[in-house]
């Protein structure tokens, strides 16, 4: 595609800052191995719930309980080998 | 040639992003009314020519997915259909109105269809740098 649009607003600060995904991050990290092939919500470090469905995941856990958590996925090592383009 | 001078705002480091897959990779949320979505992991990619999420995405935000401008996307493995509808992307501090393009699939890992910040609604927004080695990302913001 080669479609250029101009689309949007400028930047501007968010009303909101982001969290801090960090201690996320290093908890699914340290335990990628058990959690390969599926779906995680972590939240502050925890494990909300994990599913090999990210609409079961959503199911599970209410929107509004953890808004600020991060969903991710944990790739199988297959998966992590492969080249993305 | 003479040597040029830039200056950035933000710093990320996305090292521990991408321990799971090789890529750069930020924290996003897409917001749409007064619906947002948790904190996604989205791929940094100037060779998509727009930002591309799964369909998920716009189920949790409460689109209607039907609605949105039809835009078919070519990859080198195929084609995919998505639709295009504008939401608020935040990114770290800041946020900013964008067209996105929501694919037809839900976020797959082995699917073109993965969600991906692409030069319109993210490069257009920000003056980016990338140093691999050190795994940071520099972020200057287009305030107008």
């Amino acid at each position: 595609m080669t479609t250029r649009t101009s689309s949007g607003s400028p930047v501007r600060k968010a009303a909101r800052p982001m969290r801090d995904t960090s201690r996320d991050w290093d908890w699914i990290n340290d335990h990628a191995d058990e959690l390969r092939g599926q779906w995680v919500m972590v939240w502050e470090g925890r494990l909300i719930a994990r599913d090999k469905s990210i609409r079961r995941l959503f199911k599970e856990v209410a929107q509004e309980a953890y808004p600020e958590a991060l969903v991710t996925y944990v790739p199988t090592v297959e998966e992590a080998r492969r080249v993305v383009l | 040639m003479s040597p040029q001078t830039l200056s950035f705002a933000v710093v990320f480091e996305y090292g521990r992003l991408a321990r799971l897959a090789r890529g750069v990779f930020v924290p996003v949320t897409l917001t749409a009314g007064s619906a947002s979505t948790h904190i996604v992991q989205a791929r940094v990619d100037s060779g998509s020519s727009f930002c591309v999420f799964g369909r998920q995405w716009a189920d949790v935000l409460g689109l209607d997915w039907e609605a949105g401008e039809p835009l078919m996307i070519s990859t080198a493995a195929g084609t995919f259909y998505a639709r295009m509808h504008e939401v608020i992307i935040r990114l770290l501090a800041f946020e900013w109105s964008g067209w996105v393009a929501f694919a037809e699939w839900d976020t797959l890992p082995s699917s073109p269809a993965r969600d991906v910040l692409g030069l319109n609604g993210f490069f257009d927004h920000f003056l980016v740098a990338i140093d691999e080695g050190a795994e940071m990302i520099y972020l200057e913001p287009r305030f107008s």
